[in-house]
């Protein structure tokens, strides 16, 4: 068993700057567990899509955060083609993370969004259903704890 | 699109109470807020002599877009209904961070429906006006109560926009709240830096 001093060095220490982003590295943010999940689905997104003549089937959001006070979040956007496959919507992965050089010198929020996008594809983050809204517009929502 | 900004008592004669009569249209008739009306007026305890108002007027002088700005050093709405949404943080008390709320660029009534792209151009021309009246009242940072669809229109936008923390469900829908900077990248998304074709009258 590793002794819990142990523990706490590999786990990333978590604070908020000035400006409310949590800055930290890549390399801390992959030891994170995030253990709070939502997924829904989104009329007013699946419209955004047809609007742009891109053919979807179904569209909706992700959050993941980890524990509660000053919890690290991250959401995005996806959508379903005609074979129902899920994938991630074209635009930014929102979160409240900062990513940081080893030096500390920010990567910048468009980098940050990319590491987290890329972060993504690597983790099974397709849900295993998904609760058709009841009413247009009200998301009901899957959510799940670890 | 004509942009007016004031106080309640700056805005020109009627237009105060066109603005309620808007909001009440928007956010409890179409959206489904559980707000206090004041018959067909929406109206809160957020809504003082110093609250400054961002109100867009079409050709036919109608109503058709809102903002809501608030000093963070006096009583506002993320900090007396939603502090929750702070995910831990201090709630800001500061002369240069102001809260928006009601922002709104949804036609109603006679107004005709509009395009995406038109309803895009709308959304970026009040925030933009949004942006030079905070910036003019001493802001360098709003805060901002909202919808994920919101975030995602201004990232998409350019904004320099970023949460607090993980959204919330409240009366059944995902809300968040959200830093937007007043700095540069904000500027610059919004032409402001450029020559801007925005007409603001105090």
């Amino acid at each position: 068993m590793t002794p819990s001093s142990t523990l706490g060095a590999l786990l990333p220490k978590v604070s908020v700057s000035f400006d409310g982003y949590v800055r930290l590295t890549f390399d801390a943010f992959t030891r994170l567990t995030f253990r709070n999940k939502l997924v829904w689905e989104d009329s007013d997104l699946m419209q955004e899509f047809h609007d742009e003549f891109f053919p979807v089937r179904r569209a909706g959001y992700c959050e993941w955060a980890t524990g509660e006070g000053n919890a690290i979040s991250v959401g995005w956007a996806w959508f379903a083609g005609s074979d129902m496959e899920m994938f991630i919507a074209p635009g930014h992965v929102n979160s409240n993370v900062m990513f940081v050089t080893p030096k500390y010198y920010d990567l910048g929020a468009t980098k940050t969004s990319e590491l987290l996008r890329a972060w993504l594809s690597s983790h099974p983050w397709r849900p295993e259903r998904i609760l058709k809204s009841p009413e247009a517009g009200l998301p009901r929502l899957c959510t799940s704890t670890e | 699109m004509m942009v007016v900004t004031g106080t309640a008592s700056q805005l020109p004669a009627g237009l105060e109470i066109s603005l309620a009569a808007y909001r009440h249209s928007v956010f409890v008739e179409a959206l489904g807020w559980q707000l206090p009306a004041e018959g067909w007026l929406e109206r809160d305890q957020f809504d003082r002599g110093d609250t400054v108002y961002v109100v867009a007027q079409g050709e036919r002088g109608e109503v058709c877009g809102c903002a809501r700005l608030l000093p963070t050093i006096k009583a506002y709405l993320l900090g007396d209904i939603f502090p929750e949404l702070m995910n831990g943080s201090s709630l800001p008390h500061d002369r240069h961070i102001w809260e928006l709320s009601r922002f709104s660029t949804m036609p109603v009534g006679d107004s005709l429906a509009v395009s995406r792209e038109e309803a895009r151009a709308r959304f970026r021309t009040l925030f933009a006006a949004v942006v030079e009246v905070a910036s003019a009242q001493g802001a360098s940072r709003l805060i901002t109560v909202t919808a994920l669809g919101v975030e995602r229109i201004l990232r998409s936008i350019g904004i320099h926009a970023h949460r607090v923390g993980p959204p919330r469900i409240l009366d059944g829908r995902p809300t968040l709240a959200m830093w937007v900077e007043l700095d540069s990248q904000t500027r610059q998304a919004l032409g402001l830096c450029e020559a801007c074709d925005v007409r603001v009258k105090q």
